[in-house]
C-alpha cells in the first residue's frame, strides 16, 4: 500500500516537473481577436488569424508575457465583415474580460469598433485596417499597417524614383480605398513636382471595361499610370486593356494588387513595368521575414500566406511588446505603452506616431514576367 | 356598440402588454443584466423587427416580392445621420438652440423616414406596374442604385456634409443607444403597422393580393393601394435605418446595405410566415440572436445557421406562424372566461 502511494507521489512529481516549465506562472493575460471568418471576406480573416495564432503560439512557447504569464486568446470572434456583428463580438469580448483586442480586418468594421474602444477605454489593435480615419480622434486605437494615404505618397515617390515626369491616375470614385489613395497620390505628386496629365475614373472597382479611360490616358502622353485597384480587376482587365490601347509605360499600384499573379492573362510580359507597394515582401532576404515565411508555410500551408498574415503576426508581437513595456496587464497602462512604441517585425521596423499608426518604409514589388519580385523599399 | 367596447378593451390590453414588456426590460436593466453586449443585440433585434414587419407589408400582405428593402434603410440611415450631424453643427455654431440627444435623434428619425418614404414612392410608381419575379428584379436593381448613388455622394462620406468625401464611410454620427427610446420607437412602429393592416387599407391590400382583377372590378384603385403600401413600408424601413445609423458605432458605410442585407430580411419574413406580424417579430428576434448564440462554433456558425433555415423550411414551409397572429387579449379572454380562445384568426382573414 505504502509502495503504491509513494509510486503515485513519484509519478505526480515526475509529471509536475514535465508540466511546470511549459505552464506559464500566474493568471493568463486575456486578449480577444475579431476577424471575418465567414462570408465573402473569410479568406482575409483566415490569413490574419493564422498569423496571430502563429505569433501567440510562439510567444507562449517562449514563456509568455510579464515573466511567464500566458498570453491567452479568449476567443477568435467572427464579424462576417459586418459592423453590427463586429460590435457584438467586441462587447462580448469586453464582457469576458479581455485586456486588449486585436481586430478587425476591414476598415469598415474597425471604424465602428474604434468608437466603441474609445468610449470603453479598451485597447484596439487592428492588423490590417488601412483607411486613413481609423485611428483619428479615438484614444487607444492602433494599427500594425500603414494608412492608405501613405501608399499614395509612396506611389508618387516611386514615380520620382523611376524617373518619370508625367503621370496619370485611374481610380474608382465610389470605392473608399481607391478614392482615398487617389487623393493622397494627387497631393503627394503635386509636392514632388510631378505633372498629372490625366485623371480618369470608373464608378466602382468591379468594372470590366476601362478602354475609354485608358485611351484618354494614352492620348495625354502619361509615362506612369497610378491605378489603385484590386487584383481582380488589375490582372484581367486594366493592364491588358492599357497595353492594348498602346500604353507602354509604368503602372504603379498599392496593396490591393497583391495576388495579381493569380488573375493575369496568358501573356505575362504585359505585366512587366508594373510596380505596387505592399506590407511585406515574402522574398525579402532578412532572417525575420524568411523565418516567418518558413514557419507559416509549415503550419498553415502557403495558400493563405499573404500580407495580412504577416500583419496579423506583427500585431500579436506588438501587443506583447506593449504589455512588456507597460509591465502589467492593465489596459490603460498597455495603451500608454503602445503610443510611441518602436517595433521591428516582419512588415518592417517602425515607430507608432501619436495617432497610433506606424511610420514605416513600404516595400515595392515588381512583376517580372508574371512573378512578383521584391524591388526596393521606398 | 359592443364591438367598439371590445376594441377599446383590446387596445388597453395591448398597451398593458407593451408596458409589461417595457417593465421587464427595465427590471433586467436595473438588475444589471444588460451589459453592452446584450444592449447591442437588443438594438439589433429592434431595427430588425421594424425592417421585417415593414417588409412583410409588401411581401406578406401585398403579396409582392421586394429585394431592395435595404436601399430604403440606407436612405433613412444616411438622411437621419446627416440631419443629426447638421443639428449638432448648428448647435455648436449657436445657430440652433441646444436640445437633448433624444430630440435630435427624433428629428433625424422623422427626416429619415420621410426621405425613405419619398424614395419608396418614386421607386414604387414605375416598379409596381410589374408583378412577381419582374418586380423582385426591379426592386433589387433600385436597391443597388440607391446604394451606388450614396457611395458617390461627397456629402454622405467622410466627415459628412461640407467636409465630406465620396466613397468613404460616414463617421462621427451621434450615438443614440438608449434601449428605452429604441424599444418605444419599435413598439409604436409595430403598433402602427398592425393598425394599418387591420384598417380599411389593409383589407383592400389583402383583397388585391388574393385577386387583383376581382378587387379592381369591385372598385379598388389597385395602383394606389400598391404604391401606398410600398411607401408605408419604405417609411418604416427609413425608421429602422435611422436606428441603425445611431446605434452607437458612429459610422455608416454603403456596403452595409447591399442586396445581401435585403435578402437577410426577406429570409426573416419568409421564416416568420408571410402575412403574420407576430411571425415577423419572432423571426427577426430569432435570426438576430441565433448567430450570436452560435458564437461558440466559430467559423461553423453560419453553416449551422443555414442548416437551421433549411430544416425550418422543410418542416414548416409556411413559416413559423403561417398567418397566425398572437393576441394577448384573446389569450387572456380564453384563460379568464374559460372560453376557447379565438386564436388562429389573423388580420389577413379580416379577423380583428
Amino acid at each position: 500500500m505504502k509502495g503504491k502511494v509513494s509510486l503515485l507521489v513519484a509519478i505526480v512529481l515526475l509529471l509536475s516537473t514535465l508540466v511546470v516549465p511549459a505552464m506559464a506562472e500566474g493568471d493568463p493575460v486575456k486578449i480577444g481577436v475579431i476577424a471575418p471568418m465567414s462570408g465573402s471576406l473569410a479568406t482575409y480573416g483566415e490569413s490574419t488569424t493564422n498569423g496571430i495564432k502563429l505569433a501567440i503560439d510562439e510567444i507562449n512557447a517562449a514563456g509568455g508575457v510579464l515573466g511567464g504569464r500566458e498570453l491567452q486568446v479568449i476567443s477568435y470572434m467572427d464579424d462576417k465583415g459586418d459592423s453590427t456583428e463586429g460590435a457584438n463580438a467586441f462587447n462580448k469580448l469586453v464582457a469576458d474580460g479581455a485586456k486588449a483586442i486585436i481586430g478587425s480586418v476591414t476598415s469598415g468594421v474597425t471604424m465602428g469598433l474604434a468608437t466603441l474602444a474609445d468610449s470603453e477605454g479598451m485597447l484596439l489593435l487592428t492588423a490590417t485596417a488601412t483607411a486613413d480615419t481609423v485611428t483619428d480622434g479615438v484614444h487607444g486605437v492602433f494599427r500594425a499597417c500603414f494608412r492608405d494615404s501613405f501608399q499614395g505618397e509612396v506611389g508618387a515617390k516611386l514615380a520620382v524614383k523611376l524617373g518619370v515626369k508625367k503621370v496619370a491616375i485611374l481610380y474608382a470614385s465610389g470605392d473608399t480605398y481607391s478614392a482615398g489613395l487617389y487623393e493622397a497620390f494627387k497631393a503627394a505628386a503635386a509636392n514632388l513636382g510631378l505633372e498629372i496629365v490625366a485623371v480618369e475614373s470608373s464608378s466602382s472597382t468591379s468594372d470590366t471595361d476601362y478602354t475609354t479611360q485608358l485611351t484618354n490616358i494614352v492620348a495625354s502622353g502619361a509615362e506612369l499610370i497610378f491605378a489603385p485597384y484590386y487584383y481582380d480587376s488589375i490582372g484581367p482587365y486594366i493592364v491588358p486593356q492599357a497595353r492594348a490601347a498602346g500604353f507602354t509605360g509604368y503602372f504603379a499600384g498599392a496593396d490591393g494588387w497583391d495576388g495579381t499573379q493569380n488573375t493575369m492573362v496568358e501573356d505575362k510580359s504585359l505585366y512587366n513595368n508594373c510596380f505596387f507597394t505592399n506590407h511585406y515582401a515574402p522574398d525579402d532576404p532578412s532572417d525575420l521575414v524568411q523565418g516567418f515565411v518558413t514557419k507559416y508555410t509549415e503550419t498553415f500551408g502557403a495558400a493563405s500566406l499573404t500580407a495580412l498574415a504577416a500583419l496579423g503576426y506583427d500585431a500579436a508581437y506588438m501587443l506583447k511588446a506593449a504589455i512588456e513595456a507597460a509591465g502589467s496587464d492593465d489596459t490603460a497602462a498597455i495603451i500608454d505603452a503602445m503610443y510611441g512604441i518602436s517595433f521591428a517585425g516582419v512588415t518592417g521596423t517602425f515607430t507608432l506616431d501619436e495617432s497610433g499608426t506606424p511610420q514605416k518604409a513600404a516595400p515595392v514589388i515588381e512583376y517580372v514576367d508574371g512573378v512578383a519580385k521584391f524591388y526596393s523599399y521606398v | 356598440m359592443n364591438q367598439k367596447k371590445e376594441r377599446l378593451r383590446k387596445l388597453w390590453v395591448s398597451l398593458l402588454g407593451v408596458c409589461v414588456l417595457g417593465l421587464a426590460v427595465y427590471a433586467a436593466d436595473s438588475l444589471g443584466w444588460i451589459d453592452n453586449y446584450i444592449r447591442g443585440i437588443f438594438i439589433q433585434c429592434c431595427f430588425a423587427i421594424i425592417m421585417v414587419t415593414s417588409l412583410n407589408l409588401v411581401m406578406g400582405y401585398l403579396g409582392q416580392i421586394a429585394l431592395g428593402h435595404a436601399g430604403f434603410m440606407a436612405v433613412g440611415a444616411y438622411t437621419s445621420a446627416l440631419v443629426t450631424k447638421a443639428i449638432g453643427l448648428g448647435i455648436k455654431a449657436g445657430a440652433i438652440l441646444p436640445m437633448s440627444n433624444v430630440m435630435q435623434f427624433f428629428i433625424g428619425l422623422l427626416c429619415g423616414a420621410v426621405a425613405a418614404a419619398l424614395f419608396g414612392l418614386v421607386v414604387g410608381i414605375p416598379a409596381l406596374r410589374l408583378r412577381g419575379d419582374y418586380l423582385a428584379i426591379i426592386t433589387l436593381g433600385f436597391g443597388e442604385i440607391i446604394r451606388v448613388i450614396i457611395q458617390n455622394l461627397a456629402f454622405a462620406g467622410g466627415k459628412g456634409l461640407a467636409n465630406g468625401q465620396a466613397g468613404q464611410a460616414l463617421v462621427g454620427i451621434l450615438k443614440m443607444n438608449d434601449i428605452y427610446v429604441i424599444f418605444g420607437v419599435t413598439a409604436v412602429c409595430v403598433a402602427i403597422m398592425l393598425a394599418f393592416v387591420r384598417s380599411k387599407f389593409g383589407r383592400a391590400i389583402i383583397a388585391i393580393r388574393e385577386d387583383d382583377i376581382a378587387s379592381s372590378s369591385a372598385g379598388l384603385n389597385i395602383t394606389f393601394y400598391k404604391v401606398l403600401t410600398f411607401t408605408v413600408s419604405a417609411f418604416f424601413a427609413g425608421i429602422a435605418g435611422a436606428i441603425y445609423a445611431h446605434r452607437g458605432l458612429g459610422t455608416l458605410q454603403h456596403s452595409d446595405f447591399t442586396f445581401l442585407k435585403s435578402t437577410e430580411y426577406v429570409i426573416m419574413v419568409v421564416l416568420g410566415g408571410m402575412g403574420s406580424m407576430t411571425g415577423s417579430v419572432v423571426a427577426a428576434i430569432i435570426l438576430s440572436v441565433i448567430p450570436e448564440a452560435l458564437r461558440a462554433f466559430s467559423q461553423y456558425r453560419m453553416l449551422i445557421y443555414s442548416v437551421i433555415l433549411v430544416l425550418m423550411m422543410i418542416f414548416r414551409p409556411i413559416g413559423l406562424f403561417g398567418n397566425y397572429e398572437f393576441s394577448l387579449y384573446e389569450l387572456l379572454r380564453g384563460k379568464l372566461t374559460g372560453k376557447p380562445p379565438r386564436s388562429g384568426r389573423s388580420a389577413a382573414k379580416g379577423g380583428a
